[in-house]
Order: C-alpha cells, then structure tokens, then sequence
C-alpha cells in the first residue's frame, strides 16, 4: 500500500467492517508490492552497450542524469534485481567523462534515506493526495485566468530545457526564483586546461568547488603528467583542493589577489616570484590561463587573459539565459505581501537564507522535496517529492551538453515531480515521461537511442563575448569567507551518514564542522583545535569551534555552511554549526566580521589527528628539473633480503595498483565510491570520534613539509606483516596475490592490525550493520558480505570485480583483457590517478607504470613488497633546490 | 640450625634462619593443619573474601557487558588495536611467574629457604595465570570462538596457522597453566595426606579424596621425588619460555618499540620482578596476619629483596639497550619512537616507570632496608605499579605512534577496562583466599625434612 | 594382605631396622615416612628412573608429534601462503614444538608418580595399622609384608603391630 494516500487517517472511527476491508485490501496489494516494488518503471531502458571501463556482472546499466549546481551530469547507475545499487560517472558524457565526487557516489543512501518524506502534509498535519488535488483545482481557475500571476516558483537554477518550456508555457507571468547560496557569474567561463601551460588561479577552487569541477579536474589530469606538465600557481585565502595541487601557492586575502591582478595588468609586479610570474605569462602567451574566484573581480581577470591572448584559446565565455536570482529579492516579495502562491521544490531557502524568510506572508505555500527541511516545516503544504533517480528530466550540462533523465526505480514513497506539480497548477497533469517525451518530439525514433545513451546532443552553450558585471571589492578588514562544505554542498546533503563520515579534504574532519583560522593567530591568541570563538556580523552571530591552518589568511575567517540543520533527519539534524544566519538572505562569498573570544570548547571529530610528515618519505615528492636530471629522483630500491629462501613459483596473475601523486586532488571520492562498493559500514559520531571510522581507503592529508595528499588503501604486500601473525587464518594471500581477509574465519584477535605498518585494516569493534534501518538493505552490495560485530576487514582490490571478470573470461574461453577489471576507487577516480590490474602482463598499465622510475612502494623498505605503489609528486617548482 | 645458604654469608651479623621459633617437624605439621582444619583466620578473612567477592561481582558485569556488546565498550581502535586488556595480561603472567621460578628453579639450584614460600607462590602463581587468561580469551572480536586457535579437526579443514605468535602464546601460557597445575598438585600430595591424618568427619573424607590415597611408601616417595624433580626440570625453561614467547608477540610484529631482538630476556626477567614483587606483597601481610613469621622469616624476605634487586638491573639494561640501539640505529622510526617516550603523551607514565623499576629498587642495596618488612612490601607495591606502567608503555606506547602519523591516536582506557582489570583482582582475591584458607599454604613434608636436614 | 609394622621415632633407628631387614632377605619390605628418606633409595629396589624414562620418551614423542603435525597439516594437507613465507617455516614450528614436548613430558611426569604407585586408591590396608596416621607426621613405619611378628629379628627401639 503506497505510503502516500493514507485514507483512513481522517475519518476518524475504525468499524469492523472497515477494517477487515483495509485488512483484506493490504493482504492483496502485499502480494503485488512483493514483486512490483524494486524495477525501474518499463518505459526506462538500459544502457545498451555496457562502458568499456565498468563492470558488468548479473547486473543492469541505466543512464540517467543527475542535477548538480543547476547542471546536468551523466551517471551510470548500477542495478540488481531491480534496485540501483552503484553510481558512477557516465563515461562518455562530457560532465564526469566516467569520474566521480563523493556526493555523487552517495547520492544512492539519499534514495534509500529512512527519513524521507513520505505523506502528504497540511499545515504541518499528515493529509491525503486527494486532499491536496482538491486545494489545486479550487485553485486552478484563478491561477489559470491570471496566467501565473501571484505564483511565486523557487527552485535551485536549472537547466532543464523541458521545464523551462512548462514553466513558461503555462506560468508566463509567474515569478521563478532561481536561489543558489553560491550563485555563478552570469557570464559562464569555459576553460580549456588541456591547452594552458600556464594556470594562475585567483581564489578559485576549480578541482573542488566549481560546477564543472569533474570535467575540470580531469583535463587537468591530462597535464598532470612530468612528460608534458602544465604548472598552476594559485593564490588564496583558504586551503583548498587547488592550493594543495598547485605548484606554487601563496596564501592570499582577497584584498591582496584583487591587487596582484591589477600589479599585472599594470606590469609592476612586487618581488621576484611575481616577476617571474609574469614574465612567464608572457612567454607563454595564448597558452596560459588567469582563473579568478569570487575575491576578485571577474572583469580584471577578463583583462588579463585578454592581454596575454588568453581568450578563445584558454578560456571562452556563454552567457546564462536565466541567471540566478537573490534571495533578498524573495524575501522582499514575501514582505510586500505579493506572493499569493508560494511554489518550493528541490530546494530549502528558508535554510539558505539564515532562517530570515517571512514564508507565513504567503497566502498559500506549497513545497516539494523528497528531504524533510526547514522551508518543509513552514509551508502550508508539503508534498514528497521524487528522488532525481526516481524522475523523468532533462539538463544540460556545463559545456551544454543536454541528456535526458530516467527513473532507475519506482518511486519508493511514491511522491510527486516538479512536472506534475507546476503542471497541476493550471490544469491535469499529464504524466512526465510524456511530458518530457512531448518536449523531445523531434527526437523521433532516435528516443530510444538518446534515453538508453543518456545523451540528446553533444550541442554546446553559444559562445558569447565577456560581459561586464557588478563587483564589490571585499575589504580589507577581519571577514568571514563563506564556503560550501565539500560534501554537503549547501546543506542539501545533510542527513546522508556517508556523507557525513567521509572525512572533509583538508581538514579531515568528519561529522561536525569549524572555522578554519589562520595558524599564527590562533596560537597567539591561546587557540587550539576545538576551542570556540564568536563570530559577530551585521546579521547575527554564532559560536563555533576554530581549525587551526597555515594555509588560511589573516584575517580571514573560513566557514562552511551546510551544517547545523534542526529538520534534516536523524543523522544530519544538530550537527555542527549553521553559519547561514551570519549572512542571512545574502549570498555574499566575503563578510566583515568581528571576532570575541569565547570559554567553551568540543573535541573536533577527525580521523587524522597528525598531519606532520615527521621527517618521513612518506609522500615522495621531485621537481620537474629533477625529475629531467634523474627520473629515479632519490628513490632507493627497497631490500631483498630473506631469512627464507625465495618462492620459485610464478602465479600467472599478479594484481596490483599504482596510485599517481602528482594526479591525486584528495577529493575523496574514491573514499565514497569504496564505501558504496563494499557495503562499508557508518558508524556514527561517536565511533568516528573514537578512531573507529570503517573506511577501507583514506586519503591522508599532510601538511608538513609541504601540503599534499596520499590515498592509502591495502598495499596487499607480498610480504603481508597482518598475515603472518593471524592466528587462524583470517588472512592470507591467494594465488593471484591478493591480500584477503575471510571475515567467518576472524576470531578478532586485532593483530593484524596492529602489525600492518599502513594501518588499512578496520574492525567492526561493536556491530556496525544498522539492523534497525531496512532501507539500507537496499543499497548493499549483493556481492560483498555485511561484517558482523568481531571481524576484522579491509581494502580487498574490490576482489568480488575480479572474480566476476574471471568467470566472465573463462566462459569466453579468454584471458582476462587489461583495464577490464576496475577497482571501485578506480572507477571514481576524476583525474584517473588510480591504475589496477594484472602486473605480470608486460602490455598493462599498471605493469608500465610500475616500473617507471619514480614509482615507490610507501614504507618499502620494512620489506612489505608492496603491491600497490606511488608515483612520486612530481611538481614544477624550479626555483627549490 | 644453620642451613647451607647461611653458612656462605660473609657478613658479621647474625644469619637469619629459615625456619624460626625452634619448631620440630611434628609442630610444623601440627600448626599447618591446623590452618585448614580450625577457622583460625577469624572475621578478617570473611571481610577479605566479601570484599573480593564484591570486586569478583564487577568482573562478572564487565565480562557481560563486554560480551553484550562487544570489544567496543573499551577504549580501543584502528590505531591502538591492544589496549588495557593485552597490558594486564601481560602483567599478570608476568607476575604468575615467581613460583614456579621459586619452586622449579630454586629446587633445581638446591636453595633450601624456598621450601617455606614456594606454596603460596605456586598458588599465587597459578591464580595469575588464571587472571592472565582471562584477557586474551576477552579481548577477541569473537571471543566464543576461541577454541579456533586450537587444532581440531572442522568443517572448514583448517588448522591453526603455525607462524603466528598468538599461537604459540597460546599453546605457551595453557602448557604453562597445566604444567604449573600438575606441579603445584604433586607438591600438595603427600601434605593433602597430613591434613586428611589429622582431620576427622567429611573433611577427612574429602581431604582423603583430594590426596589420592597417598601412603609415604618409600616406593611413592621415590616415584613422587623423581617426577617433582624432572617437572622441576622441564618447569624452569618453561618458565623461561613463557615470557619469552609472549614477548615474541611484540618482537615478531615489525613495530618500531616491538620489533626488538632484547625483548625475550628483558620479559622474563621483568616477569621475575614482578612476581617477586607481588610475593612480597602477598607474603609480607600474609605473616603478619597467619602468623607464619616462623616460616617465611626474613631470610626468604631478604633473598626475595635481592632478586629483585637483580631482576631491576636486568630490566634497566633492557631499557638502557633499546634506547641505545634505538639511537645506535639512527633510523627515523626507532628514533621517533625514542622521542615518544620521553616526550610523547604516555611521557610521565614512562618517569614512573623508569623510578619504581629502575631507581627505588636501588635501595635494596641496603640490609636495613632488606630486612624491613613493611619497607619492602611499600616497594613492591611501587615496582607492581611500575611493572604494570611498562607493559602499558609497550603495548599502548608504541601503537598509538607507529609508522604512518596520519593514523596516529591515542589511547584513552574507558570504564569496561578498568572495569575487567578491578575484577580480575576478585577473581585472584577470592581464589586466593579460598587457598589460604583450605590447602596448605606452606610445604609441609619439605618443611619437615628441610628442619631434618638442618638437624643432621 | 597382611604382615608386620614397625614403627619408629627417629628415622636413623628406621633405616638400621631397613638394613638388618635388607640382610636377612625380607624382600617384601616397605618404609612409610613424612618425607622422602633418601637413604632409602639404596636400601630398597625402588625404580625412579621409570619415571625418568617414561617422560624422556613422552617430551621426545610430544616434540615429535608436534612438529610433524604442524608439517603436515601446513605443507601436505592444507599449504597456503602466509606473508611471503615458506610453508615450511621451520623457525616458526619451534615455539611450539617446545612446548609441546614439556607439556607431554610434564602430564607423563605427574601420571607416572600415580601409576607406578599405584594410586589413587582410596583405602589400603595398611590405613588399618594402629597409629598409622602419624606416619605423615613424625613416625617411620616399617611394613615386611606376609610376615608374622614372630619371624622378624627383635630391634632394640620400635613398636609392632600385627595386621
């Protein structure tokens, strides 16, 4: 019986014979739901030709695409019997060209999100559909008759042709807001980082906070190799994935960046680094790249690219038909009492704007969303919304690119579309599929094709001239920088646990948020980690716990917003701070601020409690001079020696990883992805903070000597110190190599652990399976165990993909092909620094770049022999010695 | 009475005898049965065991919480994967070690003063290794499959896997439960048999049971002395061995604070300390209150000093060694290592170590200080605490630093810890109380003849 | 059974009584004593290196058994490769090897008192000699089996029983 109509509740007595009817009803539609729940709808249809790079086993393939900042960008979804159990990036879409972020990854736990809205409500009690569709067709006359007059939409920006079409189509006087707490410029900057030897980045996060960020990332991936290496200097005030991948970076308020820009438009640089800067610039004209954050003022930027001839070959330019829209202009219709009907969907402005939204000052609201939120808990109406793997669509992607979306399953709580509620406003809705099939009438025959392919027309934005927009220079003073957290976006993602847990980049943090101070300050002041400062601006103020880093400017303040929700749901709601009412409706980046010491402290949630090298050869790292001199930079070959005499016998298949430093961005999302592969388990707040975390793979950040990032998954040594001190077999090596751990055979003895030198192993030191939650039977992964309480696990090089593709190759009488097998973390990588496979296959790529001379083993010379190994960093600096 | 330890003192002051008061044999087997036979210990004993009940009560709270939930309710994690548990069972093996030192070896090195303490030290012996038990069998993910650790034939046609020093601690600490066991019973045998000739009623009968009918035949007697001396023989390398082996849990794993080549001899002898230590603590109430200072007199007190004495120097030189090779090395792991000690966050707790095992047994040196009961049971309650904080520093100090700082943590111990570690001291209290009071608690046949010797 | 008990004070006075015994050929002689008399040993066939034996045997056959076990069932019945080592670690099979070895010796060791003398057994007729409990305390007890007080020589100390 669908959640959703619950007929019964407002009738208020139950007689006999009403409830034998309602017994008898349930009793029929429980044997329908038993096979009808988990399928995707018939008219959605599967990736016809599985991508090269990903894993079919037993499974189905649908493409679909998903919204992000407005945009589109193409998934793969993965089913079993009917429910999606993976996404990955859709390797032939433009967006992800296959790769992935950690939202992304775990979209698939909000599908599944126990605490999903699932009725129908009235001015905060539950109500029937029918109830609701009786409010909209006493309604519909006048909204028809004043042709969306009065009708106020407010939805995230969207690039949805087809809704687009409805809105205007149906709703031509209405007023649609499009709010966004990070709104773009209205002019949108393409770049080409294939073809910039040059990047200069100006406060802007293009690897992790960019709406093209996957794309970004993986063309600058491209450069990212010694043979042909770009080289970035970034300039911020805060650290960000980009400073920490830069070759050069210097922390820079916004104030400062803003005038560097103009020393070089100026031709006055200050010092011989920015000298050098610039007369690098010049010598690399029209194949270098100024980018600029939202410290500075774009037309500068423009500016400089201009001068170094930089424009249509780095960088173009399209202008958004619809750009976003403030919240303060929301607010001020709400105020002035001319809202009459107050449309929500797909987003939470009550949230973005600080809570400061007279939402009552509506004659009637209505909201949609499949999340419970603020904005939910003050409209009249509310209504479940779909889950955008549950919906018919379509986007464009930043580059233009528009592909279509299907539901990958039925909806789970049933719920409504933003078609089926603007289209309710002024007349019978039709279904979305047709609707979205009516916008695409052109498409013909080629439907079938474009919606198994996910792609409707590699057609990008028009490319248009640079257009001068507003810009208020941040001042010089104390300020606040506004950030989205790196998971949660705007706060979007809050009641998601894997989310959650997935330690932040940077600062490692998992669970609960801080303000990010710069170090010097914080320890003249008497500050350490944890210990609370208040933040006063003109809108508010707030306490909250200070993160000490180098990185960070004087003087500039990070936050993140995204936290501290109260209606998120039971794993999001109350945690960490809420910075959004420092701002209030304002979508300002930069706020002055005033800061006052405060007594209280909290332990910071962390799973990486030291962040020192400790003098250590831990990240190796050579500069590109260095590397032309020497390729083998200062790598020593690990000892051979055995007390035993060596093993003769040569398995035919050697699995093994090697894991590209001068790659890596540290986004983490191959962290996520082997969390959704693996069915890793969420421990929650307080485990996390005990050191309890279960993920099989980290991506540790170190910030001394220098910043940088190394993911750490199993190293499956030949040599394993966990094996040889497991007393009952646990864990042992196969033919192929493999390091495996046989979870029923684990009594829990913990030695392993302690032995392995990398500390890769988790133990599931209570039972971690969330018994209580059904819906997250869903979400697992048939093919990988649920570890019971006492067991120990780890990193498997995602053993259950290789086995597959074994019988795979032997019922096709073939050897196993290179690149067939993908590791989850693999899979994810956007910047493709992660390469499995076979390293006794001369041909493969794993065996190619295992033997180029930076390659590493991490810790080798304890004599682990691992398998999997690094290429050491190689970065552009000239000048260090 | 003189006996040969004495005659070799070359000091002027007056020897100590080992057994004192002028007792014959028949007063000695008179006075001991009579402390199983007539409630001679009184009130104290029932508030003793009342107490140790109590303790043994939150023992049984912290093994069903710990076996409710799991091995979470402790303080440990992904980075300190040992904790409070694997540091009191070391602690407690190691102080299981003084009797049978005492009994085997001191048998086999001819020391007669043993005959008085060696019981009681057997008895402590065996109730700590019962203690020490306890927390490997608990500290498992999966504790109820333990028996895994033993080869059996199964399902899954495993046998245990033979490279691991958990199996050899395994096999090492039950062959040392059973051998001290069997040791320990022999040695009780014929003084079973003394008390079952001067009980009357049940107890006879049971005292009758519990000695195996023994008879004093000349032909037992030379069967019983053989075995006691070849047990003697094979106890004292197992006695060795033990600790041995249960350092080799720490020195086969590649951590930079285990993997140490000194370990074996600087556990056994740390584990000598200790148990003397504890023997100390034990004896030194003990004879005050049973009024046995006619049999563990200040000789036994005095040797037991000095071993001490010994034991600590060889324990200094452990850490002198590792510190020394830790440098001599100058690898950045063994130096890191180094630096954590006297720095790091377990930094105070090693100071305590280095004063009650290294510098408060220096006053040993003094006769005076040999000689005082009460000063050494004070000391021996110090270098318990001190042996207790090195094991502490091995296990949870070095884990919580290893080889990659990322994963570095540390280690805070939670209530369930504490919890199980006060519990185990009802467990050994309430045992141990049952033993003063039901068995023998000094040798009475190696009394006798050792009072016979000494007339001849 | 039945025979002639001794008893004496001292055990100086016993063992002269043993001697004069052992000389006139009363085979069947048995001394019961509160400790080991280890002059004794010359003066009776008592055979404690049966005991020496059993348990050499026992900690060799322990050992053994141990060592091939682990052999055999790491390299022959189920081999798999552990951190890179041979399956025939033999380094690693020591540990327990020794062990072992002991705790077979120490069993033997303790089982071999009882049975070679025969016990336990709860009652024994010589339980019945008047006095015989102070045999575990300060008396020597002679026992010549199968022999009446009549037929043994006079010894200036002593007490006789007949049972």
């Amino acid at each position: 019986m669908p959640p959703i109509d619950r007929p019964w509740e407002n009738t208020g007595q139950m007689g006999r014979r009403r409830f034998l009817k309602l017994m008898s009803t349930s009793m029929a539609l429980l044997g329908l739901s038993g096979c009808a729940r988990f399928r995707p709808p018939s008219e959605a249809l599967p990736y016809v030709r599985p991508p090269s790079e990903v894993m079919p086993g037993e499974r189905d393939f649908y493409a679909t695409t998903l919204p992000f900042r407005g945009y589109g960008r193409g998934v793969v979804v993965e089913c079993v019997m009917g429910r999606p159990v993976k996404v990955d990036g859709h390797p032939d879409h433009p967006s992800t060209l296959g790769g992935s972020d950690a939202a992304l990854q775990a979209c698939l736990l909000e599908l599944y999100d126990p605490d999903r809205s699932q009725t129908v409500t009235h001015s905060g009690k539950t109500a029937s559909i029918s109830q609701l569709e009786a409010f909209l067709k006493e309604h519909r006359p006048r909204i028809a008759r004043r042709r969306g007059e009065g009708v106020h939409i407010v939805s995230p920006p969207l690039h949805s042709p087809s809704l687009e079409k409805l809105i205007e189509s149906t709703l031509p006087r209405a007023t649609w807001h499009r709010v966004e707490a990070f709104p773009e410029s209205p002019v949108r900057h393409h770049y080409r980082l294939e073809q910039a030897d040059l990047i200069v980045t100006l406060g802007l996060d293009f690897l992790g906070n960019h709406p093209n960020s996957l794309r970004l990332a993986r063309d600058f991936a491209k450069r990212r190799n010694p043979e042909n290496m770009s080289q970035i200097w970034s300039y911020d005030c805060q650290p960000t994935l980009t400073t920490v991948a830069a070759d050069h970076h210097k922390t820079l308020t916004p104030h400062q960046q803003q005038a560097l820009l103009q020393r070089f438009l100026d031709d006055e640089p200050e010092g011989d680094e920015e000298s050098r800067l610039l007369s690098l610039l010049q010598q690399k004209r029209g194949r270098c790249l100024v980018m600029g954050g939202p410290g500075v003022n774009s037309s500068t930027v423009h500016q400089l690219n201009e001068k170094f001839d930089n424009l249509g070959k780095t960088v173009t330019y399209s202008l958004h038909n619809r750009p976003t829209t403030s919240l303060k202009d929301l607010r001020v219709a709400l105020d002035w009492g001319k809202v009459e009907w107050l449309i929500t969907f797909d987003c939470d402005p009550c949230y973005l704007s600080g809570d400061t939204l007279p939402l009552e000052k509506a004659a009637n609201s209505i909201h949609l969303n499949h999340r419970p939120n603020l904005t939910a808990g003050k409209s009249d109406w509310v209504v479940p919304g779909l889950h955008p793997l549950e919906r018919w669509g379509d986007l464009r992607s930043f580059d233009g690119t528009t592909s279509l979306a299907q539901p990958v399953i039925e909806p789970l709580a049933g719920g409504w579309s933003p078609y089926k509620l603007l289209g309710s406003l002024t007349g019978a809705a039709i279904s979305d599929l047709d609707y979205v099939k009516s916008y695409w009438t052109n498409l013909g025959k080629n439907w079938s094709q474009a919606l198994s392919t996910g792609i409707v027309a590699q057609q990008g934005f028009l490319e248009s001239a640079f257009v001068e927009t507003e810009f208020a220079q941040p001042q010089n003073g104390q300020q606040l920088a506004f950030r989205p957290d790196p998971y949660l976006y705007d706060g979007r993602h809050t009641n998601n646990p894997w989310l959650l847990e997935l330690p932040r980049p940077v600062t490692r943090l998992a669970w609960n948020n801080a303000v990010i101070v710069n170090q010097d300050w914080a320890e003249d002041k008497g500050y350490s980690n944890g210990d609370h400062i208040l933040l006063k601006t003109q809108q508010g103020q707030l306490e909250a716990p200070v993160y000490l880093s180098k990185d960070q400017a004087l003087g500039v303040f990070g936050v993140s917003v995204g936290w501290g929700q109260e209606q998120a749901g039971r794993f999001g709601s109350g945690r960490g701070y809420n910075a959004y009412p420092l701002r209030g409706a304002n979508e300002a980046y930069f706020l002055s601020v005033e800061i006052e010491k405060s007594a209280d402290h909290t332990d910071l949630i962390s799973t990486q409690h030291q962040q020192k090298m400790e003098g250590r050869d831990l990240v190796r790292r050579g500069t590109l001079k260095q590397w032309e001199d020497d390729p083998h930079l200062d790598i020593e070959p690990p000892p051979q020696e055995s007390l035993y005499p060596e093993e003769q016998e040569t398995p035919q298949r050697r699995w093994g990883m090697v894991i590209d430093l001068t790659k890596c961005i540290g986004c983490n999302a191959c962290t996520a992805a082997c969390g959704a592969e693996n069915n890793l388990a969420v421990v929650g707040p307080e485990q996390t903070a005990k050191g309890r975390a279960m993920h099989w793979l980290r991506v540790d950040h170190y910030v001394e000597p220098e910043s940088a990032f190394q993911p750490v998954p199993c190293m499956h040594c030949e040599n394993a110190p966990c094996e040889q001190v497991c007393p009952v077999e646990a864990t042992l090596h196969n033919k192929e190599g493999l390091n495996q751990m046989v979870y029923n055979r684990c009594v829990g003895t913990r030695y392993c652990l302690n032995n392995c030198p990398y500390k890769v192993r988790r133990f599931n030191f209570l039972d971690y399976t969330h018994p209580d939650i059904d819906e997250w039977d869903n979400v697992r992964n048939p093919e990988v165990t649920v570890r019971s309480r006492g067991v120990m696990e780890k990193c498997t090089y995602c053993v259950q993909r290789i086995e597959a593709a074994d019988i795979r190759s032997r019922i096709e009488e073939r050897e196993i092909e290179d690149g067939e097998v993908v590791t989850a973390c693999q899979a994810a990588c956007p910047t493709r620094a992660i390469v499995f496979g076979d390293l006794n296959d001369p041909q493969s790529e794993v065996a190619r770049q295992a033997a180029l001379p930076h390659n590493y083993g991490l810790l080798a010379e304890l004599n682990t022999r691992p398998r999997t190994t690094y290429l050491a960093r190689i970065s552009h600096q000239e000048s260090q010695a | 009475m003189s006996s040969k330890v004495d005659k070799v003192e070359r000091h002027s002051h007056p020897p100590d005898p080992v057994v004192g008061g002028g007792l014959s044999g028949a007063d000695v087997v008179d006075d001991i049965s009579a402390h199983v036979l007539t409630d001679r210990l009184g009130q104290i004993w029932w508030v003793a065991l009342g107490c140790s009940l109590l303790l043994l009560t939150v023992f049984a709270i912290s093994v069903a919480v710990l076996l409710w939930k799991g091995v979470g309710v402790w303080g440990i994690h992904d980075t300190v994967g040992w904790g409070l548990a694997i540091t009191n069972f070391v602690w407690w093996i190691g102080i299981g070690h003084a009797g049978t030192f005492i009994s085997a070896f001191l048998l086999l090195m001819s020391q007669g003063w043993r005959t008085s303490i060696n019981r009681f030290a057997e008895g402590m012996t065996l109730l700590a290794v019962a203690c020490a038990g306890v927390f490997p069998l608990l500290h498992l993910g999966r504790p109820w499959l333990f028996y895994w650790l033993m080869p059996y034939p199964n399902r899954m046609a495993l046998w245990p896997q033979w490279r691991s020093p958990l199996i050899w601690d395994f096999v090492a600490v039950s062959t040392y439960g059973s051998v001290s066991l069997l040791f320990w019973y022999l040695g009780l045998v014929p003084d079973l048999a003394a008390v079952r000739d001067r009980a009357t009623g049940r107890k006879k009968k049971v005292y009758a049971l519990l000695c195996l009918g023994w008879r004093g035949s000349a032909y037992h007697w030379s069967y019983h002395q053989r075995a006691y001396l070849i047990l003697a023989a094979l106890a004292t390398p197992l006695v060795v061995s033990v600790h041995s082996i249960v350092s080799l849990d720490f020195s086969v794993a590649i951590l930079p604070g285990w993997h140490s080549t000194i370990f074996p001899p600087y556990f056994v002898a740390g584990a000598i300390l200790s148990g003397f230590a504890m023997v100390i603590t034990l004896a030194v109430p003990l004879r005050a209150w049973m009024k046995l200072e006619n049999y563990i007199t200040l000789k036994h007190l005095e040797n037991s000093a000095k071993l001490m004495l010994i034991t600590s120097f060889i324990v200094t030189y452990g850490y002198a060694s590792e510190i020394f090779f830790g440098w001599w090395s100058g690898e950045v792991f063994h130096m890191a290592h180094l630096k954590h000690l006297f720095t790091g966050a377990y930094s105070p707790l090693w100071f305590v170590v280095l004063l009650c095992n290294s510098i408060l047994p220096q006053l040993l040196w003094w006769r005076k200080f040999r000689t005082s009961p009460w000063a050494l049971f004070w000391l021996s309650l110090a270098v318990n605490v001190g042996m207790w904080g090195e094991r502490y520093i091995i296990v949870v100090g070095t884990l919580y630093k290893d080889y990659l700082p990322s994963a570095w943590r540390l280690y805070h111990a939670t209530i369930w810890d504490w919890g199980l570690f006060l519990g185990t001291f009802g467990l050994f209290g309430s045992l141990f109380l049952l033993f003063i009071r039901y068995v023998p608690v000094i040798s009475i046949h190696e009394m006798v003849e050792l009072i016979k010797e000494d007339k001849e | 059974m039945s025979g002639t008990a001794i008893s004496f004070a001292a055990s100086e006075e016993m063992i002269e009584a043993v001697k004069t015994l052992r000389e006139r050929d009363f085979n069947h002689v048995d001394v019961y004593s509160p400790y080991h008399v280890k002059k004794l040993e010359a003066l009776l066939p008592t055979r404690p290196s049966r005991v020496s034996r059993a348990v050499f045997l026992a900690v060799a056959l322990g050992a053994l058994a141990a060592y091939g076990f682990m052999y055999w069932s790491a390299v022959r019945l189920y081999p798999f490769d552990v951190a890179g080592t041979p399956h025939h670690s033999w380094p690693a099979f020591l540990p327990v090897t020794f062990e072992f070895g002991v705790l077979m010796g120490s069993i033997t060791a303790f089982f071999s008192v009882l049975f070679f003398s025969g016990l336990p057994r709860y009652h024994h007729p010589v339980f019945d000699i008047e006095g015989f409990h102070r045999v575990t305390r300060d008396r020597f007890v002679i026992v010549v089996e199968g022999v009446s007080p009549t037929a043994l020589p006079q010894f200036e100390k002593g007490t006789i029983h007949e049972f």
